[in-house]
C-alpha cells in the first residue's frame, strides 16, 4: 500500500503539513504524529454520500462499505456503528463489506487523496462522513415512507430499524422501502443527532466479524484463489542485503508441480502449482550468495 | 491418488504422500479456514481433528492419514463445537482472527476430553496455539463459558 501511496500521490502528500517532519513514509503507518483535524473539517462527508457507504437490501440488511483495512482493530464494527446510529437501525441487521479500490469515493479525508489506512485515523476521518451518510439514508427512507403512505415526513419516526407513523398506524422495516428510498433525491444537508441522544455509539456491541472468523469463512490474502493462479515462495539470503551470486535451479525444476524459477532483487522465487511443490522446489535450489554488501551487525 | 475422509465427505486428490495434510486441505480440497502459520508445528494455526483428536496438519503427511476422519473448522458440529463457537462470539474473542480456527479446534478437543477444565488445564491444552493479537484472556474465559453451558 505504501508503494502505491508514494508513487501515486507523493506530490500531494508533500504539501500536507500533517506529514511534514514525520517519518511517515518510512514506516508501516502513514501517520504517527499529531493530526490537525479541524483544518480539514470542511471536507468531512460534504455533501453526504450515502450511496457510497450504505446499502439497504430488500432482505432488510444494512451493509456498510468499509473503506479501510481491518487487521483486527475492529473498524468493521466501529464504522457500521456510526452509520447505524444516524440511520436508527437495529444492530442485528447491520453487515459490512470491504469497499473496492476507489480513491475518489473512499478517500482518507485526513491525508488523502488516497484510500489509505493508518495512524489510528479510520474512525476519526470517517466519523462525520458516515454520520452524514447514515442520516441521509434515513432521510431517504423516511421520504419513501411518506410518499408510500401519503403522510407528512415530519410525523414519521425511525427507531431500531422500524419506520413508523403513529397517527395512521403504519409501520415498516427498512427492506420493503429500500428500493423506493434509493430513487429518492439525496439530501444535500442533513441534521445530525445530538450526541446525548446516541443509542449505539459508546455502547458495547457485538463484533460483526466474529461469525465468519469463528467458522473459517473469513478470506485472508493467502486464501484468495484465481483461475490458473500459481504460488511463489522465495529463497532469501541468509543475511539482509545479500545478493545471488549464482543459482543452480536444475533440481528445483525437476520437482513435480514447479512451473518456473525466477531471480528477483530479494532472492530466488520458485513458482509452482501448489504451495508444497513450491516449497520442495525451494529446498532443491543450490544458491551461492554474495554477502559482501550484506548486513554484518 | 489419495482418498481423504474430510468433513464427512470423501475426496480424491492426486498428490505426493509426503505433502503435509495442511496443503492438501488448503490447495487441493480448497478449504482455506485452516491456516498456515509456521509450518513447523510451533504455532497451532493449522490445527484440525483426526478422529476427534487435535493435530497439527502442517506436520502430518497426507499419506499417513489413511481412512481416519478429518474435521476442519468448516466441518465442526455437535454440542461441544456449538458451545465453543457460541462462547467465542458472545465474548468477541477474535481480533484479526487468523489463529482462531486453530484455537477453536484445540478448545473443542479439550472440552471433548475434559468437561470442567481448570485454568491450568486450559493453559496446558492451549499452550501450543499462539495468538499475536494476544486474545488469551478471552480464549480462557470463552472455554470456561462453553464448559458451563455444556453443564
Amino acid at each position: 500500500m505504501l508503494t502505491n501511496l508514494k508513487s501515486r500521490s507523493s506530490s500531494k502528500l508533500s504539501r500536507r503539513t500533517v506529514l511534514k517532519g514525520s517519518a511517515a513514509l518510512s514506516g508501516a503507518f502513514v501517520l504517527a504524529t499529531f493530526v490537525p483535524v479541524r483544518a480539514f473539517a470542511a471536507n468531512f462527508g460534504d455533501p453526504p454520500t450515502p450511496n457510497a457507504f450504505v446499502k439497504i437490501g430488500a432482505d432488510n440488511t444494512v451493509t456498510v462499505m468499509i473503506k479501510h483495512l481491518d487487521k483486527g482493530q475492529g473498524v468493521t464494527t466501529g464504522l457500521p456503528t456510526i452509520v447505524a446510529e444516524e440511520l436508527d437501525a437495529d444492530w442485528a441487521q447491520m453487515r459490512f463489506a470491504f469497499a473496492p479500490s476507489n480513491p475518489e469515493l473512499y478517500n482518507n479525508i485526513l491525508f488523502g487523496p488516497i484510500q489509505a489506512t493508518g495512524g489510528s485515523s479510520s474512525i476519526a476521518n470517517s466519523y462525520e462522513q458516515l454520520r452524514k451518510a447514515g442520516a441521509a439514508a434515513r432521510a431517504m427512507l423516511v421520504a419513501a415512507a411518506a410518499d408510500e403512505w401519503k403522510v407528512p415526513a415530519s410525523e414519521i419516526i425511525v427507531d431500531k430499524g422500524v419506520i413508523a407513523h403513529a397517527a395512521s398506524g403504519k409501520s415498516s422495516p427498512f427492506g420493503p422501502l429500500a428500493a423506493k428510498a434509493a430513487s429518492m433525491p439525496v439530501p444535500q444537508q442533513v441534521t445530525l443527532k445530538d450526541p446525548k441522544d446516541f443509542k449505539l455509539i459508546g455502547k458495547r456491541l457485538s463484533r460483526l466479524d466474529s461469525l465468519d472468523k469463528t467458522s473459517g469463512k473469513t478470506i485472508y490474502s493467502m486464501d484468495i484463489k484465481r483461475p490458473g493462479q500459481l504460488t511463489a515462495v522465495v529463497a532469501h539470503p541468509p543475511r539482509f542485503g545479500g545478493k545471488v551470486k549464482s543459482v543452480d535451479d536444475a533440481g528445483a525444476r525437476q520437482v513435480a508441480g514447479v512451473v518456473d524459477v525466477l531471480q528477483i532483487p530479494t532472492g530466488v522465487a520458485v513458482l509452482a502449482k501448489d504451495t508444497w511443490s513450491a516449497m520442495k522446489g525451494r529446498e532443491a535450489l543450490k544458491i551461492e550468495w554474495d554477502l559482501s554488501g550484506a548486513e554484518g551487525r | 491418488m489419495i482418498t481423504l475422509n474430510i468433513n464427512g465427505q470423501s475426496k480424491q486428490i492426486d498428490v505426493s504422500p509426503d505433502m503435509p495434510l495442511l496443503w492438501a486441505i488448503r490447495d487441493r480440497v480448497d478449504l482455506t479456514g485452516t491456516k498456515f502459520g509456521c509450518g513447523q508445528a510451533l504455532c497451532g494455526a493449522c490445527t484440525v481433528h483426526i478422529d476427534g483428536q487435535p493435530v497439527r496438519s502442517c506436520q502430518t503427511p497426507v499419506g499417513s492419514v489413511g481412512t481416519a476422519q478429518i474435521t476442519t473448522i468448516e466441518g465442526v458440529s455437535g454440542k461441544v463445537a456449538e458451545a465453543v463457537q457460541a462462547a467465542w462470539r458472545n465474548l468477541d474473542v477474535v481480533q484479526c482472527g487468523y489463529c482462531q480456527s486453530g484455537q477453536i479446534m484445540s478448545a473443542i478437543g479439550l472440552l471433548s476430553q475434559n468437561k470442567k477444565p481448570t485454568d491450568a488445564d486450559i493453559n496446558e491444552a492451549m499452550d501450543g496455539n499462539i495468538c499475536r493479537c494476544g486474545t488469551y484472556q478471552r480464549i480462557r474465559s470463552a472455554i470456561h463459558e462453553a464448559a458451563s453451558k455444556l453443564g
